[in-house]
């Protein structure tokens, strides 16, 4: 079989999609791709859709051996891949041949990265509608764990694609360190004093920060220590617990949470809080239901409108690839 | 035939004073013809085939540029002004730039054929009365 | 009628003594035109320029003569050079293929004094078809439909509103002194063309100090349809059907197609009547095409007429199984066209890809496609050197299929397994081409190419 082998796995790689979106009150994480912004755009500039399985990878990138034919694009976290000991840049769509190995290596910036591969994304199964990992239940993705040394992903040889030479964005580095939030569903359970103290200060992401949930450092908010009942949780979710630290709830998240929830972090800056480092010092500020909605609808836009852009862009020289048979044939004289 | 029969026959013929030469051995026949006037001899045609009109425009081509002189266009190439006279030039001659060597004839017109640069004829390359194409070499020039 | 009958039943009253035939051009042309010559046992001679010394042509042919120098006008349009290498080779007729001296009436005329059968229809023809108002005017007497437009030019609003409303809008007006688009406005209403007309007139007398304006009506989305005729020295017309060549980018056709499956049956009948008619009227001679822009059924303007072999003949051959060099080898010989109905219907379709070089190099690797109803054209040859001078079509990939759905799927498998190696290719434009939804959907006009590739 032909694909990619996993030559070193890298720090927490799995395979990731949108997520196991229908299922969380059956029990079932969504998981999907942590960083959902970075995820679309590499699926974006090798021609798939944004539910195509991505290879994710956290701090440390994996090494990878490509045993066909294809396009890949590298996004998220900073890194400087190589590519058979050649640098090859990010976000940008890259051919790859039979024989290739690409070492991603450390990131420089960021805590996720992506690798989406041309022709579909990594072709394994689709447990209850997704391709996602999710490692607590070891549910979906490559076998429901981390990619190991000797793995092979299975994927489909691609030998064309429109607009090639386009397929490049350059993404900006936001500087702010203001994350927008809306009020919790229990916002009115704290204090005034509490919910200022929660939007003056500043916090630090904490080291108990993976797939599920980031613990922020700051000075502890006073919570109400009165049970609530469980409920459901949604992604961006920012829960008080009973020693006054936050947790914003990411893609792996419980299904459910009794912590009383202050605050909800717009999707539009959920990419950026959790490409944050350590000692990145950030803080909270509010908005409202309208403005998250029209950020996300913008974030969502950018990518709609890159695509549009490389298939308007297909005729401009030089155009193609685009002809499968003619490539392969010429590989034989 | 072998090929040093062949080399021996083209010799002999080359010293001759002989304009053509049949020799039939069994199945295969060689012919060789002198169309040039500086003697120099031209297998046109080997084996039982006739040559074709292609082979002889072509048979004597591939001569460097500065040595000789070509035709400018295409006709019927002749080496004196009218039947009878004396040839514009003769092997041996000297020649300078823009003299007339000879003239193509084409679509009942006479075109003079000059000489590009300075030097001494060493060959006349195709008979009087030929037809000749674009580029095709006329007389071989030495310094 | 059977293949057989229509070739080798012939009536050979008439016929004249033509035995060695020039073909006046290069490329994949002149190696159809000698593919043809020796069908109907006919010598023929090529002739070439000192660039094209390794062409496929050359070799092809029972004789060649180096005719001139890379540049076109040293060799290809070297009237004298090609006569008399007609004169050397004692070649009877000359086939002038397309472009080069094809459409050059005074080339035709020069081969008439020589008594050398130029392949076409008379220098007069040529002359007449070439000089555009003239065709214009000819055609219009014939009956044939032109762009209705203002009989004369004209300088004030009022004048300018009656004919718009005659020929009805929208209409295009021009400045009479024109061109670059300077005074040229698209219209879509009378109060458009008050407000519209004082602008463009301005525009008009400050570009070409000339206040005259012209109109004619604009058509939105026009198609380019044209039909073949074949006509004999008797006086016979034979109508081979229609191509549709909307496919075209800077006014260069790219994909061609026969028949024109846009155009309902009434308005073809129309447009094939008026063809013979005018045909018959100019005493044509050989295979010639007229050249239309169809708007809408019963809606078809004349653009010009060609009076030579097309490049695009192949999707008409297929369509018809007919051939059209070897009718006009057979027609410039005196053959009577009797066996033929006046109209041959077409059969199945046909699709023509234009392969062009972008680049000049020797080809390292060649797959020309085959297959079920793949037919290629072409001069190519691995290790052959394309060189710069000249034409960069290099090959024309056609496909004949049972219908237009299944032939643009047989042509997208074609397209896709040819190799041309060492130089750049329009492949990948082709290939991406016949993928277009509004190509599959057939909704495509003269401009839409030229609006995709411009795409920003």
């Amino acid at each position: 079989m032909r694909g990619i082998e996993v030559v070193a796995s890298g720090l927490a790689t799995t395979i990731q999609d949108i997520g196991r979106i229908k299922y969380q009150s059956a029990g079932f994480p969504s998981s999907g791709a942590i960083d959902h912004q970075a995820h679309c755009l590499a699926n974006a500039l090798v021609n798939n859709e944004e539910n195509a399985a991505t290879i994710e990878y956290c701090l440390m990138g994996p090494t990878l051996k490509f045993t066909m034919q294809t396009f890949i694009a590298l996004t998220g976290g900073t890194v400087q891949p190589q590519l058979n000991s050649h640098i090859v840049p990010m976000n940008q769509a890259v051919p790859v041949h039979s024989g290739d190995v690409l070492k991603i290596g450390n990131l420089k910036h960021g805590r996720f990265g992506y690798l989406a591969v041309a022709g579909g994304g990594i072709q394994v199964p689709e447990v209850l509608g997704s391709k996602s990992t999710t490692l607590r239940i070891e549910l979906g993705g490559f076998k429901g764990r981390t990619l190991e040394e000797g793995d092979l992903l299975p994927t489909c040889d691609v030998y064309t694609m429109p607009s090639l030479a386009s397929r490049k964005v350059s993404v900006e580095t936001n500087n702010t360190t203001q994350i927008r939030f809306v009020k919790g569903p229990q916002w009115n359970l704290f204090s005034e004093q509490a919910q200022h103290k929660f939007m003056v200060q500043t916090y630090h992401i904490s080291n108990q920060a993976d797939r599920m949930g980031y613990r922020l450092r700051g000075k502890a908010i006073e919570v109400s220590q009165s049970n609530m009942l469980s409920e459901g949780t949604v992604l961006g979710n920012v829960q008080i617990t009973r020693d006054g630290s936050p947790i914003v709830l990411l893609a792996d998240r419980q299904t459910t949470g009794g912590y009383p929830v202050i605050a909800t972090v717009i999707a539009a800056d959920l990419g950026k809080l959790i490409q944050f480092s350590n000692q990145m010092a950030f803080n909270f500020v509010l908005t409202d239901i309208e403005t998250a909605v029209k950020e996300l609808k913008q974030q969502i836009k950018k990518i709609q409108d890159l695509r549009k852009l490389w298939q308007q862009k297909r005729y401009m020289e030089p155009i193609g690839p685009a002809r499968k048979a003619a490539l392969k044939i010429g590989k034989l004289f | 035939m072998e090929l040093k029969k062949i080399e021996s026959i083209i010799k002999l013929f080359g010293n001759s004073k002989l304009t053509r030469l049949k020799v039939k051995d069994g199945e295969s026949e060689i012919i060789l013809e002198n169309k040039i006037f500086t003697g120099k001899n031209i297998v046109s045609s080997a084996a039982s085939t006739s040559a074709s009109p292609h082979n002889d425009l072509t048979a004597v081509k591939e001569k460097k540029d500065q040595e000789v002189i070509s035709a400018p266009l295409v006709g019927t190439f002749y080496t004196a002004e009218a039947p009878g006279k004396s040839p514009f030039v003769q092997p041996g001659e000297k020649v300078k730039t823009g003299q007339t060597v000879g003239i193509i004839e084409a679509m009942k017109m006479m075109n003079e054929v000059k000489a590009k640069k300075d030097g001494i004829v060493e060959k006349v390359l195709v008979a009087d009365g030929t037809a000749v194409e674009f580029d095709q070499p006329l007389f071989q020039l030495k310094d | 009628m059977s293949l057989t009958n229509r070739f080798f039943n012939l009536k050979i009253d008439g016929v004249n003594n033509l035995k060695k035939v020039l073909i006046a051009n290069r490329g994949e042309i002149a190696v159809r035109i000698i593919q043809a010559c020796h069908l109907l046992k006919l010598k023929c001679v090529a002739v070439y320029s000192t660039a094209d010394k390794e062409a496929l042509h050359v070799q092809l042919a029972d004789e060649s003569v180096c005719i001139g120098g890379p540049d076109s006008n040293q060799s290809y349009l070297n009237q004298q050079n090609l006569l008399a290498a007609a004169e050397i080779t004692n070649a009877d007729a000359i086939h002038p293929g397309y472009g080069f001296l094809s459409e050059n009436a005074d080339f035709a005329h020069l081969c008439e004094q020589q008594n050398i059968k130029f392949i076409g229809p008379s220098s007069k023809v040529i002359a007449l078809m070439g000089e555009k108002a003239n065709a214009r005017e000819t055609m219009e007497t014939a009956g044939v439909p032109i762009v209705p437009g203002s009989p004369r030019d004209f300088i004030d609003v009022d004048s300018g509103l009656a004919i718009a409303k005659k020929i009805g809008y929208p209409v295009m007006l021009k400045a009479s002194a024109g061109g670059g688009g300077k005074g040229m406005r698209v219209i879509h209403s009378e109060m458009e063309f008050k407000q519209k007309f004082s602008i463009a007139q301005k525009e008009a007398q400050s570009a070409f100090n000339d206040t005259h304006m012209y109109e004619e009506k604009y058509l939105e989305h026009p198609r380019h349809v044209e039909v073949q005729l074949v006509a004999d020295q008797q006086g016979h017309v034979v109508i081979l059907g229609n191509r549709d060549c909307t496919l075209q980018q800077n006014h260069q056709k790219v994909i061609e197609e026969a028949p024109a499956v846009i155009v309902d049956k009434a308005t073809q009948d129309e447009m094939f009547r008026v063809c013979i008619r005018a045909a018959k009227q100019i005493q044509y001679e050989g295979a010639g095409t007229i050249e239309f822009l169809y708007d809408a059924p019963g809606k078809f303007y004349f653009m010009e007429m060609n009076t030579r072999i097309q490049v695009e003949h192949p999707v008409t051959e297929l369509t018809t199984q007919t051939d059209i060099v070897a009718l006009q080898l057979r027609i410039a010989r005196g053959e009577p066209l009797t066996n033929f109905k006046e109209v041959v219907s077409a059969r199945g379709f046909a699709l023509e890809c234009r392969v062009t070089a972008k680049t000049a190099g020797q080809i390292k690797h060649l797959l020309l496609p085959s297959g079920h109803g793949i037919r290629t054209d072409r001069a190519l040859y691995q290790g052959y050197k394309v060189p710069p001078n000249y034409d960069a079509m290099i090959a024309k990939i056609i496909a004949y299929g049972p219908d237009r759905q299944t032939t643009i799927r047989q042509m997208q498998i074609a397209i896709e397994q040819t190799v041309v190696e060492g130089i750049r290719t329009n492949l990948d434009f082709l290939m991406q081409l016949l993928q277009e939804p509004d190509f599959i959907k057939n909704t495509t006009d003269v401009n839409w190419i030229d609006l995709l590739t411009h795409a920003k």
